[in-house]
C-alpha cells in the first residue's frame, strides 16, 4: 500500500530535516577547523594592527619595568608562578638566561607585582599582572615548576637534559612546547581552565624512559606526543567529564567512566620507553601519541 | 506518520490542521514531541554558531581547547536552553489560557499547550539561518540571525493566532490579543528580575 505524499507530509519531514541538521551543525562546528576571525576583511587596516599590537604588548611588549641577563655555565631549573597576565618561555639564540618583565598595554585592573631571583642555577618568577617573557638557552633547562592561577603561560623550548616537568593549571590557559626530550618525567594537573601540550621526544637515543602524568578535574587539557621508535605503555582512568587516547589513527576512549590499560607488543624489551598515566574527575583529557 | 503530517501542516495549512487535531484529540505528548526537537534543534544551532566564533578568536591566543571539554560545556548550555524553554513553554501557556478566558474563549489548557508546543515548528527558519552561518562562517551570523531570529517569531506568532483562534472558539483579532498579551507578559516577567537588580546595583553605587 502506497502512502499519498501530500503537501503537509513533504513540508513535515523536510522541517524535521531541518531540526536534525541543526542538532547536527553542533558536531559539525566543532570538528571543522576552527576559523580565523575574519579582522582584516571586515574591520579597516589600522583596527587590525592595533589587535595585532595589543597581543604582542599583552605578551611582553609593552613598557618594560625590569630587564635582566644572567650568563648560565650549567642546567638550570624554571620555577614560575603566574596570577593573572602573561608569562612566555623561549629559546634564546645565545648562551644567556634574559628576563624581561613589561606592564601590559591592557589591565582590567587589581594588583600588579612581580618577583624574580636567579639562586643556585634557579630561576624564580612570581607575576602578577605583567607580562614576562624568559629566554632560555637550548638544551640547559634541566626542570620546569609551573603555577598558572590566571592569565596565560607558555613555555616552547627544546632541551635534552630536561629530567622533570611539574605544570598546576588552576586557571587560565596553558600551552606547553617541549621538544628534544629524553628521560623526561611530566607531571600536568589541571584543575581549570585549559592546557594544550606539544610534545616531542627524541627518537635516535640509545635508551629513553619518559613518563608522562595527566591529573585533570576540571577544565580541559590536550596532549601530543612525537614519540618516534618508542613503545608506549598508557593507563587511564576517567570518574567523570571524559578521557580519549589515539594513538597514531587509532581511538581509545576510556570514558566518562571506566578505566583502561595499553601496552604496545614488546615494550618491555624496548630500550625507549613512553609511560602516560591519565586521571581525569572532571572536564576532559585528549591525548594523541604518534609515532 | 501523525506527528510528521501535523508538522508540516501547521506550516502549510494551520488551521485546518489544528481543526484535524481537534477532531482526532490530539495529546499534548505530541506537542512536547515537537517543542523539544525543535527547543534543541534551535540551541544547538546557536551553539554551533558561537562555537566556531568563539574557536576562532581563541585561537588569536594561540591556545585550542580540547574537543571534549567543548562538547561537554556545549550539551551543558544545550541541556539548560531546553529546561528554560519548557519552563517557558508552561508558563505562556498559563497566561494565554488566562486571556483566553478573559476575552471569553472556551478554554481548553490541553490545547493552548499544544498550539504553543507546535509553534515552535516556526523556529526551523531560524535554524536554517544558523546552520547557513556555521558554513559560510565570518559575519554572516549577524545578518542571518537577525533574518532568521525575526522570521521565527513572525511564524510562530501566525501559527499561535490561528491555533488559539481554531482550538479555543476565538475571533482571529481576540486570539491574537491574547497570543500578543500573553507573550509581552511573560517577556516582563523575565525581565523583571534583571531590571531589579540593575536598579539595586544603581541606587547603592549612587550612595557610595
Amino acid at each position: 500500500m502506497g502512502v499519498i505524499m501530500s503537501k503537509e507530509l513533504i513540508v513535515g519531514i523536510v522541517v524535521i530535516i531541518i531540526a536534525l541538521v541543526g542538532i547536527a551543525s553542533l558536531a559539525i562546528a566543532v570538528l571543522l577547523p576552527p576559523q580565523q576571525p575574519p579582522i582584516s576583511k571586515y574591520i579597516p587596516m589600522s583596527i587590525n594592527i592595533s589587535i595585532s599590537k595589543f597581543i604582542s604588548m599583552f605578551r611582553g611588549g609593552g613598557k618594560v619595568v625590569y630587564n635582566a641577563t644572567y650568563s648560565v655555565t650549567g642546567p638550570i631549573t624554571l620555577e614560575v608562578k603566574v596570577l593573572g597576565g602573561a608569562l612566555v618561555v623561549k629559546e634564546s639564540s645565545d648562551k644567556y638566561l634574559r628576563v624581561e618583565v613589561a606592564t601590559p598595554l591592557f589591565t582590567l585592573g587589581g594588583k600588579k607585582s612581580y618577583d624574580v631571583s636567579f639562586i643556585n642555577d634557579t630561576l624564580k618568577v612570581l607575576s602578577t599582572g605583567y607580562a614576562v617573557i624568559i629566554h632560555v638557552p637550548k638544551n640547559m633547562v634541566r626542570g620546569i615548576k609551573g603555577s598558572l592561577g590566571s592569565g596565560g603561560l607558555t613555555v616552547d623550548i627544546s632541551s635534552n637534559s630536561l629530567r622533570s616537568v611539574d605544570f598546576i593549571v588552576k586557571s587560565g590557559g596553558a600551552k606547553l612546547g617541549l621538544s628534544d626530550l629524553v628521560n623526561t618525567s611530566i607531571k600536568i594537573n589541571v584543575l581549570g581552565g585549559g592546557l594544550k601540550a606539544e610534545l616531542s621526544l627524541l627518537g635516535n637515543v640509545k635508551n629513553s624512559v619518559s613518563r608522562i602524568d595527566i591529573s585533570v578535574s576540571g577544565g580541559g587539557a590536550k596532549v601530543e606526543v612525537k614519540a618516534p621508535s618508542h613503545k608506549l605503555k598508557f593507563s587511564g582512568k576517567c570518574s567523570g567529564g571524559g578521557l580519549t587516547l589515539r594513538v597514531n589513527s587509532e581511538k581509545i576512549a576510556v570514558g566518562p567512566l571506566g578505566s583502561r590499560y595499553y601496552e604496545d607488543p614488546n615494550y618491555e624489551s624496548s630500550p625507549r620507553k613512553l609511560i602516560i598515566n591519565a586521571d581525569v574527575s572532571g572536564g576532559g583529557a585528549d591525548i594523541w601519541v604518534m609515532r | 506518520m501523525d506527528l510528521i503530517y501535523d508538522v508540516g501542516g501547521v506550516l502549510v495549512s494551520p488551521r485546518t490542521t489544528f481543526k484535524i487535531m481537534v477532531t482526532e484529540k490530539r495529546g499534548v505528548l505530541s506537542a512536547f514531541a515537537v517543542l523539544t526537537l525543535f527547543s534543541i534543534a534551535t540551541s544547538a544551532s546557536a551553539s554551533a554558531v558561537l562555537t566556531r566564533i568563539s574557536l576562532g578568536f581563541i585561537l588569536l591566543t594561540g591556545f585550542t581547547p580540547p574537543i571534549t571539554a567543548w562538547f561537554i560545556a556545549l550539551t551543558f548550555i544545550v541541556v539548560i536552553v531546553y529546561i528554560a524553554d519548557i519552563v517557558l513553554w508552561l508558563l505562556r501557556s498559563a497566561l494565554t489560557y488566562i486571556f483566553v478566558r478573559i476575552f471569553q474563549g472556551v478554554p481548553s489548557f490541553n490545547y493552548v499547550l499544544l498550539v504553543h508546543g507546535y509553534a515552535r515548528v516556526g523556529r526551523s527558519a531560524f535554524i536554517i539561518c544558523m546552520v547557513a552561518s556555521t558554513i559560510i562562517g565570518g559575519l554572516s551570523w549577524l545578518v542571518l540571525g537577525v533574518i532568521g531570529f525575526i522570521a521565527s517569531i513572525i511564524v510562530e506568532l501566525i501559527i499561535e493566532t490561528i491555533g488559539i483562534s481554531e482550538t479555543q472558539k476565538l475571533t482571529t483579532g481576540r486570539a491574537l490579543a491574547s497570543v500578543l498579551l500573553s507573550l509581552i507578559i511573560e517577556l516582563l516577567m523575565i525581565s523583571a528580575p534583571i531590571i531589579v537588580l540593575m536598579t539595586i546595583s544603581g541606587i547603592s553605587s549612587s550612595w557610595v
